[in-house]
């Protein structure tokens, strides 16, 4: 809910620049979560701009800079406070991991945006943009649930679930219908029901790849030779009706970058040509480029002019793309001769994207007449709908919201099985149950009253 | 047409939703007029002649503790106590009582007739009168009575009907007759109606059964009352006996399902599935041997026994064989047959939770009417619809009650924000905070406020500031008293040590009274929990402060997804909490409605 008071956190870096990253922290909490990572906690006093050291548990201390901005005069006009700390990504994330223990939660897309819009710091013109992003969240969830991996997840939280409910109206059968069958569970069962049921979540949360870590979005890279006409794409992609650009103040671009929804996906789409540095280093830069998308870039277009024969440049760059989630894009096909367009298909059929999807591998599209752009859309999404992205070992896919709800269930399990060896009491044990069933029926959008009661009401015969 | 005076409230409906309506409007100082068809047949128990249970002896008590009668009448006239659960958490405990029946119709005769500002009239009303969007009164045959407020507690006597086997007559509860012109009425008014089940077992005469095979099941030694003002049984006690089922009941019924009119069609609507009749208990439970039948007693001077247990619409034949079927009932002589109800309602998601329908200002809803069972839930209803009407016709705020203060809170929560589909019956598991809910605080948590309404009388507040002197006192010697380093207070907060042991320790305990002791003890124990639900009982009334216009055209809203388009426009929540309890909203449609809300509030306050 967003009228919620959780302090929420995210990395708010954009995409593709390294030399810095920035997690960005806002509620009431912000202060104390981030304090007790410093040697000196943080006084909501006047400063703006803080040196420190932050000390995460399994690190030892770095140098960070601090932006504290007290409610009422930031962004969101909660408390904020911006970490920035060198861009590593697994840095980033162990920051994160860090804020999430000491009690932030992650935020859900454009909560940021939409927090600053309920506490009345954006104006009105704005809203219609938050809501529809937060929209396009919402539909991307509903599309999500058809795929193979998320409909996975449902199917086997859905079964921890319907676990748990099924020993949750044992329990309050025997509170609510004492006069009528002399229902008992033996705490022996519950114990097990319970340990058996956090095994399971804790062995969904461990296999899962969570969707879209930096800010909620994939990030799909335009890359590839120059002159190709990866800024063609970009703008036909960025300027589709469907698109929507977000703008997140507090954060710089060196590069074209815009937000889009793509079939229901949040794409950052990132445009390598953006950056127009000397002539002699852009081999090496785009080489960079292209190492930070293999870090964490989830998708890269590989964009070819397919006029022109494939050559050393090509050969050179598509080493360092083929190893990673991608597409390869025959540009300008209205130009191209069919050979080749042949000798292009000849040249990817090498070990090239077919690794990745074997039905949209190679695209034809002329970013001069718009044939073929409806396609790549779909490709794109497909690679993040169809799971082919940065997914490797993951039998799971979830995104923030899901595995916040996952990992509360499993802490209130873990409460519910210390309540049964202690003997707390059947109500205690059931607060901490319902706790658990209902974040699970968060992530499976089932209502945790109706169903108990469908449940009691099958098994038990209740009522005088 | 003749005029009536007007009125402040009109109650239409006697029971136990109309009492509790007229007297909460009685104490809030607002004229009052009762109408009913039968004034012999005040706050009649129809089905069971017991008051209070799980969630139910809750709710008694919170009735009582906001000024009501319920409690009061079921402790002048109880001849069984039991505090249920008693062995388990005092979250989950509840007081019970059977009463006797008769008794229970005059003691609360009594009471209503004895209300101030209170008149009643025996009379059948045949239209609900209104103007635009507001209730002008009602209308008996040629005669209006006008009203500021009117309540409509009809209980199941909206186009009634009685089944009993192949046989159907007209009539809300037996030998009574129906009420079809409100129906008709409320559908020209626009309302929509639904149709739901219930049905009693047959009454037996106590001469007639062999009590000596059964288990007896008596009451408790030290009663627990339903009113905070009762402090001795003034009847006789007497106890319950319990009988089963076998083989032969059951093939008896399986053999007569073709005349089962739950099984053949004659009864379409839905019953209730907590409370089911014999017939269903032994289809939808064919693996059970045997079903739990209590001979209940109805009361001190008369021989009937009730039967629970055995509900049924079979025909009387069948339900002569059935019961003669059952070890101690050979030779029963059933002195009333079991019979099933079907009954017109209104879907309670057309009221609000001041339980003022959001169609017409001034007419209110209460009990059956919105899909309940039970009595304990018709009369909390009653309260809170009595208070509101009077307040309504005072021209004042109504109030409502939250999910974290009342069983009476979610319930009404539940009618408006989800509606029924089947007959409404409260357990403990349906509040979220059922640790704060408990019998043993809800004077504490209620008469603050039943003070601020008007409702309670000087002896009530004083009885209740007395107590919670005494409360105060008694966690204060609890946390200031130490035991080799630790305080009582600690002590006490461990599962196994309870306020009996320490008081065995520590007589100074006893000179306090057992309720404040009982109750230091348990907000003591559930301290820790408590303090975890406060967060978010704050977000849930941070949401509820949001307040959702009532003109808002949610199929303009074009950013919602259709489904929340659909079922907002369905409930029409009147604050965003609600709005995210209704099934098939979700936390993204939420954040779009508020935002809607924020920009609509700053369109309105710009200067023109």
């Amino acid at each position: 809910m967003s009228t919620d008071d959780n302090t929420i956190v995210a990395v708010a870096t954009p995409r593709g620049r390294a030399a810095l990253g920035i997690v960005r922290l806002s509620g009431g909490e912000a202060l104390r979560i981030v304090s007790e990572c410093l040697d000196r906690p943080l006084k909501a006093g006047s400063f703006r701009r803080v040196e420190s050291r932050l000390t995460l548990s399994r690190t030892a201390g770095f140098p960070v800079v601090l932006y504290v901005m007290l409610a009422g005069r930031s962004y969101t006009r909660e408390d904020v406070v911006e970490i920035h700390a060198p861009g590593s990504p697994p840095l980033l994330a162990a920051i994160l991991s860090e804020m999430r223990t000491r009690g932030a939660r992650l935020a859900e897309p454009g909560e940021f945006t939409r927090r600053a819009f309920l506490n009345g710091r954006i104006d009105l013109a704005q809203a219609e943009a938050v809501m529809a992003i937060v929209r396009a969240g919402s539909e991307t969830e509903e599309r999500l649930a058809l795929s193979a991996l998320k409909g996975d997840l449902s199917r086997r939280v859905g079964a921890v679930r319907g676990e748990l409910v099924h020993l949750m109206a044992d329990i309050e059968a025997g509170l609510d219908f004492v006069e009528d069958e002399d229902i008992f569970v033996p705490p022996e069962r519950q114990r097990r029901s319970i340990e058996g049921a956090a095994a399971a979540l804790a062995q969904v949360l461990s296999t899962s790849a969570v969707r879209r870590l930096y800010r909620e979005e994939a990030a799909a890279v335009l890359y590839g030779p120059a002159n190709a006409g990866k800024s063609s794409i970009f703008n036909l992609l960025a300027g589709s009706p469907s698109a929507i650009v977000e703008d997140m103040p507090g954060t710089t671009r060196d590069f074209l970058e815009a937000a889009v929804d793509l079939e229901g996906v949040r794409f950052i789409l990132v445009d390598t040509a953006g950056i127009r540095p000397p002539a002699e280093l852009v081999e090496q830069i785009a080489l960079e480029q292209s190492e930070r998308a293999a870090r964490d870039a989830q998708v890269v277009a590989f964009v070819v002019d397919a006029s022109r024969v494939p050559d050393d440049t090509a050969r050179r760059l598509y080493e360092s793309a083929r190893t990673l989630p991608h597409l390869a894009i025959l540009n300008k096909c209205d130009l191209a001769q069919p050979r080749d367009i042949a000798a292009w298909r000849r040249f990817f059929s090498k070990g090239g994207p077919a690794q990745a999807s074997t039905r949209h591998g190679v695209l034809e599209l002329s970013a001069a007449t718009g044939r073929g752009i409806d396609d790549l859309e779909a490709a794109l999404a497909e690679m993040v709908l169809g799971g082919f992205v940065n997914l490797s070992g993951s039998r799971y896919l979830i995104d923030a919201r899901q595995q916040t709800c996952l990992e509360h269930a499993l802490a209130a399990l873990e409460r519910a099985g210390r309540m049964v060896e202690t003997a707390a009491g059947d109500e205690l044990t059931a607060l901490e149950m319902r706790d658990a069933i209902e974040a699970l029926g968060r992530v499976t959008g089932e209502d945790y009253f109706s169903d108990l009661l469908d449940e009691v009401f099958s098994r038990f015969c209740v009522g005088k | 047409m003749t005029e009536q005076t007007d009125w402040d409230v009109i109650v239409v409906g006697a029971g136990h939703a109309g009492i509790e309506a007229a007297a909460a409007a009685s104490r809030l100082g607002a004229r009052t007029l009762v109408i009913t068809m039968n004034i012999d047949s005040t706050a009649r128990m129809s089905c069971n002649p017991a008051i209070g249970g799980l969630a139910k002896g809750q709710m008694v008590r919170e009735i009582d503790a906001l000024g009501g009668l319920m409690g009061r009448i079921a402790d002048a006239t109880a001849i069984q106590y039991r505090l249920l659960n008693r062995q388990k958490g005092p979250a989950v405990r509840a007081p019970r009582a059977q009463c006797d029946r008769a008794r229970y119709t005059l003691a609360a005769r009594s009471m209503l007739e004895n209300l101030p500002n209170v008149a009643l009239c025996e009379e059948t009303v045949t239209a609900i009168c209104a103007r635009g969007r507001r209730v002008l009164g009602i209308q008996c045959g040629g005669t209006l009575y006008r009203a500021h407020s009117v309540v409509l507690s009809t209980g199941t006597f909206l186009r009634a009907v009685l089944h009993i086997g192949e046989e159907m007559v007209s009539g809300g509860r037996r030998g009574e007759g129906a009420a079809s012109a409100i129906s008709d009425s409320l559908k020209d008014l626009g309302f929509s109606l639904g149709r739901l089940k219930t049905g009693t077992p047959p009454r037996l005469d106590a001469r007639s059964v062999d009590f000596s095979g059964l288990a007896e099941q008596s009451g408790d030694d030290e009663p627990v009352f339903f009113s905070f003002s009762s402090n001795s049984t003034t009847l006789p006690q007497a106890s319950c006996h319990v009988a089963f089922t076998n083989d032969q009941t059951h093939s008896i019924v399986r053999d007569n399902l073709h005349r089962a009119p739950l099984f053949t069609g004659q009864i379409k609507s839905t019953g209730p599935r907590y409370c089911p009749s014999i017939e269903t208990k032994i289809v939808r439970f064919a693996q059970k041997e045997r079903h739990q039948l209590f001979l209940e007693p109805e009361g001190i001077d008369t021989n009937e026994v009730y039967l629970n247990g055995m509900a049924t619409s079979l025909p009387r034949d069948v339900q002569e064989a059935m019961v003669r079927s059952v070890a101690g009932l050979e030779s029963a002589v059933i002195t009333r047959y079991g019979y099933a109800v079907e009954y017109d309602f209104v879907p309670p998601t057309q009221v609000s939770a001041t339980l003022e329908t959001k169609r017409y200002r001034g007419l209110f809803l209460a009990g059956q009417i919105n899909g309940t069972s039970g009595y304990e839930e018709a009369a909390g209803q009653g309260l809170l619809a009595g208070i509101n009407a009077a307040l309504r016709a005072q021209g004042l705020e109504c109030v409502t009650l939250g999910r974290h203060e009342a069983y009476i809170g979610v319930l009404v929560d539940d009618l408006v924000t989800k509606g029924v589909d089947e007959p409404y019956r409260m357990f403990t598991s349906r509040a979220e905070y059922r640790l704060l809910l408990r019998y043993d605080n809800a004077d504490m948590r209620l008469m603050p406020i039943g003070k601020r309404l008007g409702l309670l009388d000087d002896a009530s507040w004083q009885r209740f500031e007395r107590k919670r002197r005494e409360v105060e006192d008694i966690k204060d010697f609890l946390a200031v008293t130490l035991a080799g380093g630790t305080s009582l207070e600690k002590r006490l907060s461990r599962p196994e040590i309870s306020i009996d042991d320490l008081a065995a320790e520590y007589p100074a305990l006893t000179s306090w009274s057992r309720d404040a002791r009982d109750l230091a003890a348990n907000d003591i124990k559930y301290a820790g929990y408590v303090a975890r639900q406060e967060a978010s009982i704050g977000r849930m009334k941070k949401s509820e402060a949001e307040r959702i216009p009532s003109d808002i055209d949610y199929h303009a809203l074009r950013e919602l997804r259709f489904e929340a388009r659909e079922k907002l426009e369905l409930h029409r929540p009147d604050n965003i909490a609600q709005a995210g309890r209704i099934p098939g909203v979700n936390p993204a449609d939420i954040s779009i409605l508020l935002m809607h809300l924020r920009r609509r509030a700053a369109c309105t306050a710009r200067p023109l």
